[in-house]
């Protein structure tokens, strides 16, 4: 018995190494790529950044919290529409005003939003936050004389003061740094206690409160977190895109969210990066031969994944590698 | 000194009373058991006091201070825990996860973000302490529903002494466990209980009369009788009613 423990924690060990090696050669290739990929592959790996970073935050919230929030994409809006009004039509250039000016808007929106959508919960909880996206939605198409209504903003300029990111490929760089950030920061939260506690209040919030946790305070503080690396994700897609509309912030751009996460496997990192990689690189290439199908094509990936996949791309991924890995070292 | 105090407890689901002027006190130090036959009010006694469901009137003191309308949390900060008849535990969790979130479920510790769960020491010594007392720290590794009931049952006992309490509330310890299971059980609570107060509903008359000290009988939300074991045994009221017509 223990003799077998011995052994698999020195697999896990081995497979700990192959994990990291891995690791190093995705970020090398990452770093190396716009060296010698096209301008297009480089827009669209900086998009996956910054829709890893959104899927991630709302990984917090919806695979960790068990939160279903079905406001995600409107809260990542709120920081956008914030920082590209602001540069375009307020004037203020210096992106260190914007930037977090934008963040702060979507953390007291998700604040706002929380106190509201958390005194209910599960269907109720995901019935409430679609109704505050979508209250969102309304004032980005009502409020013409700010948000422009259906044609949104325009010419979003990047950063004019960050002086290394005002280039496509640049921009590539200012991106990755700030989803690595992002990536970092939210795995010390998943490792913490606190994110171990909100993985407990998603498994068995009674037990939890009967085991001496505030649940509510844990999920406020869950849902606020999330929203403010949606406002970072919003912040870099506004300056990317170099448009913000309506349809950034609606239901459907909320829903597809929650689909990378499922896809990828929601409750780990990786399976927000993978989900939000899988879509946004199936969205492309799918987009190239067939744009009306596009669609269709991303339901059957779905209704596959949630067929054969339970645990998401991610989950199977893992079994795989631990079985391969398993059986490499049990041969040698 | 009086740990718990109860005053006037009435609480209904509906048009049906279930805890009907429910008043009694709890001695520190003292083991007591709360019996009665199916339907008569415990685990609904034992959700109102642990402050998971509304109850219409009465009063609650503990260690002297009202905690009539506190939260759940706060009775635990004070150190008033439970365990639940039906196992609640957090199945797809390891066991030293499951351990460790009770342990660290009244101490700061909760909030902080940026420094792994595996890090703090202490806890994870308490929870090797506790999960050795039951002989299960080989398996701390284990995905908790991959334990036996037996041994999942011990853990829900092991998640309510984690923060120490004063005054442990255990519903039906020994629900679901065989005969020969439950004797081992005994022992082991017996071990785990010896410094603190307990109040306990039970079904199993081994488990109550090798452990109480104290008996409370609740009937259809009324406490008819408490006493001695021994005493309540032998009451014809009791006898009539729970332990069935002699």
């Amino acid at each position: 018995m223990s003799n077998k423990a011995q052994k698999a924690s020195v697999v896990s060990n081995g497979s700990r190494w192959i994990r990291f090696a891995i690791l190093i050669i995705i970020g090398l290739f990452l770093i190396t790529a716009p060296q010698f990929v096209g301008t297009a592959f480089v827009s669209l790996v900086t998009k996956f950044f910054i829709f890893a970073i959104l899927a991630m935050s709302l990984d917090i919230v919806f695979g960790y919290a068990g939160l279903w929030s079905f406001c995600h994409a409107a809260i990542f809006g709120v920081a956008g529409y914030t920082a590209g009004i602001l540069a375009i039509s307020r004037g203020i250039t210096s992106f260190w005003l914007t930037a977090p000016a934008g963040i702060l808007m979507a953390g007291v929106t998700a604040a706002i939003f929380g106190v509201i959508a958390l005194r209910v919960s599960k269907l109720y909880f995901l019935i409430v936050t679609l109704a505050l996206g979508q209250l969102i939605y309304g004032i980005a198409l009502q409020w013409k004389s700010v948000t422009h209504g259906y044609d949104g903003l325009w010419n979003v300029p990047f950063p004019p003061d960050i002086g290394f990111a005002n280039t496509p490929v640049s921009y590539y760089y200012f991106t990755l740094i700030v989803a690595v950030i992002c990536a970092v920061l939210l795995y010390l939260i998943t490792r913490s206690p606190f994110g171990h506690s909100l993985e407990g209040i998603r498994d068995n919030e009674t037990r939890m409160r009967s085991l001496g946790y505030n649940t509510w305070l844990f999920k406020y503080i869950a849902f606020i977190i999330g929203g403010l690396f949606a406002g970072v994700a919003g912040i870099v897609y506004v300056h990317y895109n170099s448009v913000m509309n309506v349809y950034d912030v609606g239901l459907a751009a909320s829903g597809i969210i929650i689909l990378m996460l499922i896809i990828g496997g929601a409750g780990r990192l990786w399976g927000a990066i993978i989900g939000s990689l899988v879509f946004v690189f199936l969205q492309f290439f799918v987009s190239l031969f067939t744009p009306a199908r596009w669609p269709l094509i991303m339901g059957v990936v779905f209704i596959l994944v949630a067929m054969f996949l339970r645990e998401g791309i991610w989950g199977y991924l893992n079994k795989l590698f631990n079985r391969v890995v398993n059986r490499g070292s049990a041969t040698s | 000194m009086d740990l718990l105090q109860v005053e006037g407890l009435t609480k209904s689901f509906g048009g049906l009373t279930v805890l009907k002027n429910v008043s009694f006190t709890l001695e520190a130090g003292q083991k007591i058991a709360l019996i009665g036959p199916n339907g008569a009010g415990k685990t609904t006694l034992l959700n109102v006091l642990n402050g998971l469901q509304p109850f219409e009137s009465g009063r609650v003191f503990f260690c002297g201070q009202e905690i009539t309308h506190a939260a759940p949390h706060k009775r635990v900060s004070m150190g008033l825990a439970r365990s639940f008849q039906i196992n609640s535990l957090f199945p797809n969790l390891s066991l030293l996860t499951n351990v460790l979130l009770a342990v660290q479920g009244t101490i700061n510790c909760r909030f902080q973000m940026f420094r792994p769960f595996s890090a703090y020491t202490d806890n994870i010594a308490k929870a090797k302490e506790l999960l050795e007392s039951v002989g299960l720290w080989e398996k701390r590794n284990s995905m908790v529903a991959a334990l036996s009931h037996g041994e999942q049952r011990q853990v829900e006992i092991l998640l309510a002494l984690a923060s120490q309490p004063k005054l442990t509330m255990l519903d039906e310890p020994s629900a679901g466990l065989s005969r020969s299971e439950t004797a081992d059980f005994i022992n082991v609570v017996r071990t785990l209980m010896r410094d603190t107060t307990i109040f306990f509903s039970a079904h199993d008359m081994e488990l109550l009369f090798s452990l109480a000290d104290w008996v409370l009988v609740l009937y259809y939300g009324e406490i008819i009788a408490q006493g001695k074991p021994e005493v309540i045994q032998h009451d014809a009221k009791v006898k009539e009613i729970y332990l069935g017509e002699a």
